[in-house]
């Protein structure tokens, strides 16, 4: 083994590794396995119907027509409870995720010119929950809001529409860009990826190498790392063109369409794992100490890639470290180019940093990993 | 292979292979601890993200100004760059060098001013869905107060009292109040229940390696031998897998020590939350026994052990609602051990939920250890039996 050619090296870690199912498992079904069971929560992308309560103190006409505006709003499924004791039991027991109260006098309030408040609660515990919550309850406010208001200036003298406009003399349009439907599977998925394709490959390769070294075949010359990084990069490139080509395309996540550069991001992103899997596999030195060591690592990589927790919010010392892990770089580059369809220009710091770590690690593995003859 | 005290023989055994191999060691002790503090440092930050946005202002008067000034004077919010044309935004948007654009059409200030009602538009990067979030709540309240106040002048110029005006502009508004969780306090609403998804998976790691090694090694039959009676062989594997316990135990203490110190001092349901995630570790510990003996393989084990807890976050509810996920991935979420201490420890520590609701979580993960671990028993005999399947890789 240690005097093996590259091409040599090329064949015989591929027939090793087909042979091998704990690495296959690893490297190829895993990957495909998790590209569907991970975004199976995420299936209906959007939040709808949530359940929420409204106390009404007030059982007025004002206080009935909220309740119908709230009940037709498609992001609340409403029922109507009586004391907020009520609505917070039925918090607690998980039947509502938040609730409303229509004080005692809102009516009368507003035919006296003071301003009605109505307070709503959205259990703050659940994002996603607590914001359909209380854009659900704001919206029905807002329109019964406007609608008083449009009847006040129509009776100030103004036109209908005149008055539609004095309601809310400046609008605000939002457009969403690039996951354009704003479903939460197309926004998480796409960037979580990078991380499973990341898990995936540094556990498999580096079970390999531990496995070499159990052997007493781990210390080979340069040629023949490089045929052994070769042939698990063919392997990788295989299961990425298959995120890339077939999986986001089926899921129908947003499709920015850089192709060239998506591609040569996968170029760079399979040899740096596969060289920082063979390094870990090398200091492991035990088969499968990789899958021991290494399951609990994605959850804190996942929060320190700055896509789903922004990067603003966290510590100052960690904001240099995170660019260590490849993921990170690889998960702005392959969402720039993927989704967004930037230019490589564009992402060029992205895949500096992931060729970077690549080659830092190629020339460790090559020193770590060296034959004692040489 | 002592049938005389073998709890005690187990965990001596146990404890000695500990002492010898310093990668185990860590596994159930150091590298848990450590990254208890981790998380805990990482969503430490308490200050407002200051996400950069970017505006676009064609119209260059006094509103259009006072606009961008209040944007960024929103604590969430940092106005990093002006842009002078729709070419130049939209690169910026898609190079991700800002999150969001507002754009400002000309005439705004004059529509407004004439009565014919203005319009600006927020172009928000939607991939980037929690960044996106956050802009569009805070810009949508700028754009509220700047035109609450544009409609309070019209009134006054139209005669209207100021007080009345003001108490007019929007004559029903909603107080949003997030209920339980104290607005933008990451350490509990995330710190904490990641918390202990990372406990999940390094005690099921240790399940499975405590049983799984001995496989792999062959040693199986140096621990106990097949003819030893069920009640011995329980007592056996119970303290074989006590070192962990007790260990992550100790670790999942300190974690709930940390929460306490972020101002929650109800002692009942610290307890309660300390309680459920100690009962969560035993059950993860005894899933991984039970994933190792059933697989016969270390490496198999380790495999389905990742299977069943790396994703445990995802299907917890706490990102995406339980409620909103198809009936398929409900039923596997709700299977899942962390799902419910999750749950628990949300009801108790952040909705201040009184104890007793504590009580259905706590009661099923003792249920579900005994039945675990009763099946573990036959499964720990035929291993014994087989030893032409130990050392499998």
């Amino acid at each position: 083994m240690p005097n093996m050619s590259f091409w040599a090296t090329f064949q015989a870690t591929l027939h090793a590794v087909l042979k091998d199912q704990g690495v296959v498992l690893l490297v190829v079904i895993a990957p495909i396995i998790y590209g569907f069971f991970y975004p199976w929560p995420y299936a209906k992308e959007q939040v709808l119907q949530v359940p929420a309560a409204i106390v009404d103190y007030d059982q007025s006409d004002l206080s009935r027509q909220v309740f119908r505006f709230a009940a037709a709003n498609p992001k609340i499924s409403v029922r109507a409870l009586p004391s907020e004791r009520a609505a917070k039991e039925a918090l607690w027991r998980g039947q509502i995720e938040g609730y409303m109260v229509l004080p005692a006098g809102l009516k009368r309030d507003v035919l006296h010119h003071k301003a009605g408040h109505v307070a709503v609660a959205g259990n703050g515990s659940y994002l996603l929950l607590n914001k359909s919550v209380l854009y659900g309850f704001a919206e029905a406010v807002g329109t019964v809001s406007a609608g008083i208001a449009i009847k006040q200036f129509s009776a100030q003298g103004m036109s209908a529409e005149q008055a539609l406009i004095a309601a809310q003399p400046l609008k605000l349009h939002t457009k969403a860009y690039y996951n354009i439907s704003e479903g939460y599977a197309s926004y998480v998925v796409p960037a979580v990826a990078l991380l499973i394709l990341q898990q995936t490959l540094l556990i498999g390769v580096a079970l390999f190498v531990g496995t070499l070294v159990e052997q007493q075949q781990s210390q080979v010359r340069p040629s023949a790392w490089c045929g052994r990084i070769l042939a698990f990069c063919c392997l990788a490139w295989l299961v990425m063109g298959f995120y890339f080509g077939w999986l986001f395309t089926w899921q129908d996540f947003a499709k920015g369409g850089n192709t060239l550069g998506t591609l040569l991001l996968i170029v760079l992103y399979a040899p740096t794992l596969v060289v920082w899997g063979a390094l870990l596999g090398l200091w492991f030195k035990v088969r499968e100490r990789a899958l021991q060591v290494m399951l609990f690592s994605s959850l804190p990589m996942y929060f320190l890639s700055g896509f789903s927790w922004p990067s603003e919010g966290l510590p100052s010392q960690l904001q240099a470290v995170r660019w260590l892990i490849p993921s990170t770089a690889a998960i702005q580059a392959s969402v720039r180019l993927d989704q967004m369809g930037a230019s490589v220009s564009v992402v060029a710091p992205y895949l500096l940093n992931i060729a970077l770590l690549g080659g830092v690690g190629f020339v460790l593995l090559l020193l770590v990993g060296r034959h004692s003859a040489d | 292979m002592c049938s005389k005290q073998p709890f005690l023989y187990s965990c001596q055994r146990e404890w000695h292979w500990l002492l010898s191999s310093r990668w185990d060691r860590s596994m159930i002790f150091w590298l848990p601890l450590a990254s208890v503090f981790f998380i805990w440092w990482l969503f430490a930050a308490q200050l407002p993200f200051q996400l950069p946005v970017g505006v676009w202002d064609e119209d260059h008067s006094s509103l259009s100004r006072q606009i961008s000034r209040y944007l960024d004077a929103t604590p969430g919010l940092k106005v990093a760059r002006q842009y002078a044309d729709a070419h130049e935004a939209e690169a910026a948007l898609q190079a991700g060098e800002v999150y969001a654009v507002i754009y400002l059409p000309r005439n705004l200030n004059s529509d407004v001013k004439s009565g014919r009602g203005g319009h600006m538009v927020l172009n928000v990067n939607a991939q980037f869905g929690t960044h996106s979030g956050l802009i569009q709540r805070d810009v949508t309240t700028v754009v509220g107060t700047v035109s609450a106040g544009i409609q309070m002048q019209m009134r006054v110029t139209r005669g209207q009292p100021v007080q009345q005006a003001q108490a007019s502009f929007s004559p029903l508004q909603a107080q949003n109040t997030a209920l339980f969780n104290v607005a933008g306090d990451y350490q509990i609403f995330l710190g904490s229940v990641v918390i202990p998804a990372l406990l999940h998976i390094f005690a099921m790691t240790a399940g499975v390696y405590s049983v799984g090694r001995e496989l792999r090694d062959k040693t199986l039959g140096q621990w106990l031998n097949s003819t030893l009676s069920w009640r011995v062989r329980a007592l056996a594997l119970m303290g074989k897998l006590m070192p962990s316990i007790l260990s992550l135990s100790l670790v999942s203490a300190v974690s709930v020590w940390l929460i306490a110190q972020q101002g929650s001092n109800n002692l009942a349901a610290l307890c309660s939350v300390l309680f459920s995630l100690c009962l969560l570790v035993v059950l993860s510990i005894v899933l991984g026994a039970l994933m190792a003996l059933l697989t016969l393989s270390l490496r198999m084990a380790l495999s389905g052990a990742g299977f069943i807890t790396s994703p445990a976050f995802a299907y917890s509810g706490i990102g995406f609602p339980l409620l909103a996920m198809s009936s398929g991935a409900y039923t596997w979420a709700m299977l899942l051990p962390y799902t419910h201490h999750a749950r628990l420890q949300v009801q108790l520590l952040q909705m201040h939920a009184s104890v007793h609701f504590a009580w259905p979580t706590l009661l099923g993960f003792s249920g579900a250890i005994l039945l675990l671990f009763l099946l573990t028993i036959p499964l720990l005999q035929r291993a014994l039996q087989s030893p032409e399947k130990w050392g499998a890789r």
